[in-house]
């Protein structure tokens, strides 16, 4: 595992290094006392963990970890214990240490750390090729990654800014686009009806005017997406 | 479809997690309590519980003292009018997020999503 | 006070569905009064922590009907009878009367 500590005052800095040195294969990559400069450090490269300070002069602690776009785990280390409510708005934030910190819980911080990162480090190595790998879709529930047969999964609706996709047994929510999934789903099954709604056309059961019967779920077909439809079936 | 169990004292707020559960969560509901002692013993016995929705103030004993007496490894998101426990919180690995009641849509399902 | 209690809490999480918002005031209305009481008696034994317990637990109804700055009065209150003081009791108790009337409406 390795790790970056990000905080402006030296003796901070030291503290935290002195606790990683009781942990077994943990690595202090670097330590920066700006914001920026980690950023710029992190624009190139990415590490399993960032030890951040949330006070440090000019910088808004929170913001940073919002526009923070790598998939490292956060643990933040601050004197002030009131900031722990807002810390769980952010998922990257695995953990809050109040300062003076001792082994005892940073050993156990660094065991979640290690859990959460064991799931997605698997996920990760699968999804480095291709989002549309063969038969399968991977969906991102936050940092997980669920795969999915295209066969499985029987029609997706789109529900503001998340998506249900169906499967036989299952539902999932998605944070998500109709748009953005359609991307992923290869077109000789899959097929937008409706505004809201992309089918698995091989499960269609039943065929109306206005809509398709997959599985027990009546489905939309708008007028201007019919025709397509009726084509797709025609080819069947 | 994810299964869970919903501990909670006050009824009007077990209403709202309930139908958010269901409805935003595509959650199955085994079971709700309104005691921490009983649901200690139904989680503790019951390897089928994916998630569990915990009020930290419940009549009998802490949601804290909840989580420190439970065997099982649910994840659990805390329910909660408390602003001040999140820092507890922290210190638990079953607890994948802290909600302040009363709940939204939105913020539930982020928590329910990490689970 | 300015605030009134209001719905927009509850249509928000309702988002349509009749049949759940019906269900959810009527716990409320099952719920408040029985909680109303226990505030009474908690009050009568003069014992502020079992108060501050209850105050806790009507916080929750309180921001479900709308009341933001109700809410933070409960909020001060509550935390004043941990501290063994009870400031802030006459603001919160017109809170609970304004509840019950929008309550009794409904």
């Amino acid at each position: 595992m390795n790790c970056i500590i990000v905080d402006d005052q030296d003796s901070a800095r030291l503290v935290v290094r002195q606790l990683c040195d009781g942990i077994n294969d943990l690595d202090i990559i670097e330590e920066f006392s700006s914001a920026i400069e980690a950023i710029k450090f992190l624009n190139q490269q990415t590490v399993d963990v960032i030890f951040l300070d949330i006070h440090m002069p000019g910088f808004s602690g929170f913001d940073f970890v919002q526009t923070l776009k790598t998939p490292a785990q956060i643990v933040l280390i601050t004197a002030d214990k009131d900031l722990a409510i807002e810390a769980y708005e952010y998922e990257s934030i695995s953990d809050y240490l109040v300062k003076p910190i001792t082994q005892e819980r940073f050993n156990k911080s660094m065991n979640k750390v290690k859990n959460n990162l064991h799931r997605t480090s698997v996920m990760q190595k699968v999804v480095q090729s291709n989002d549309h790998i063969g038969n399968d879709l991977y969906i991102n529930i936050d940092r997980r990654l669920t795969k999915l047969k295209f066969d499985d999964i029987l029609f997706i609706k789109a529900k503001g800014d998340y998506i249900d996709v169906k499967t036989h047994k299952e539902m999932y929510v998605v944070h998500s686009t109709l748009k953005k999934i359609k991307d992923k789903l290869p077109d000789n099954i899959f097929l937008q009806t409706h505004r809201s709604y992309i089918i698995n056309f091989t499960k269609i059961i039943d065929i109306e005017d206005n809509s398709v019967l997959i599985e027990k779920n009546v489905i939309p077909i708008s007028r201007s997406n019919r025709p397509e439809l009726i084509r797709r079936l025609n080819l069947l | 479809m994810k299964n869970c169990v919903i501990v909670e004292d006050e009824q009007t707020a077990l209403e709202v997690a309930k139908h958010l559960a269901v409805k935003y969560g595509a959650l199955n509901i085994l079971a709700t309590f309104d005691k921490a002692e009983e649901a200690l013993e139904f989680v503790n016995r019951n390897e089928k519980v994916d998630i569990v929705l915990l009020d930290i103030h419940l009549p009998d004993m802490s949601g804290f003292s909840f989580l420190e007496n439970l065997t099982s490894t649910p994840k659990v998101v805390l329910v909660t009018a408390d602003k001040n426990l999140a820092l507890t919180a922290y210190h638990f690995d079953l607890v994948v997020d802290y909600l302040v009641k009363p709940l939204q849509k939105d913020r539930f399902m982020e928590a329910i999503n990490q689970c | 006070m300015n605030e009134k209690p209001n719905f927009n809490y509850v249509n928000q999480l309702a988002d349509g569905d009749v049949a759940f918002k019906a269900k959810l005031l009527a716990v409320i209305k099952n719920e408040f009064p029985l909680e109303l009481q226990k505030y009474h008696a908690a009050v009568s034994s003069n014992d502020l922590f079992q108060i501050a317990e209850v105050v806790h637990k009507l916080k929750n109804k309180i921001s479900m009907l709308g009341l933001e700055s109700s809410y933070l009065i409960a909020q001060e209150y509550e935390e004043n009878l941990k501290q063994n003081s009870t400031s802030r009791k006459e603001s919160f108790e017109e809170v609970l009367t304004l509840m019950t009337a929008f309550i009794n409406s409904f």
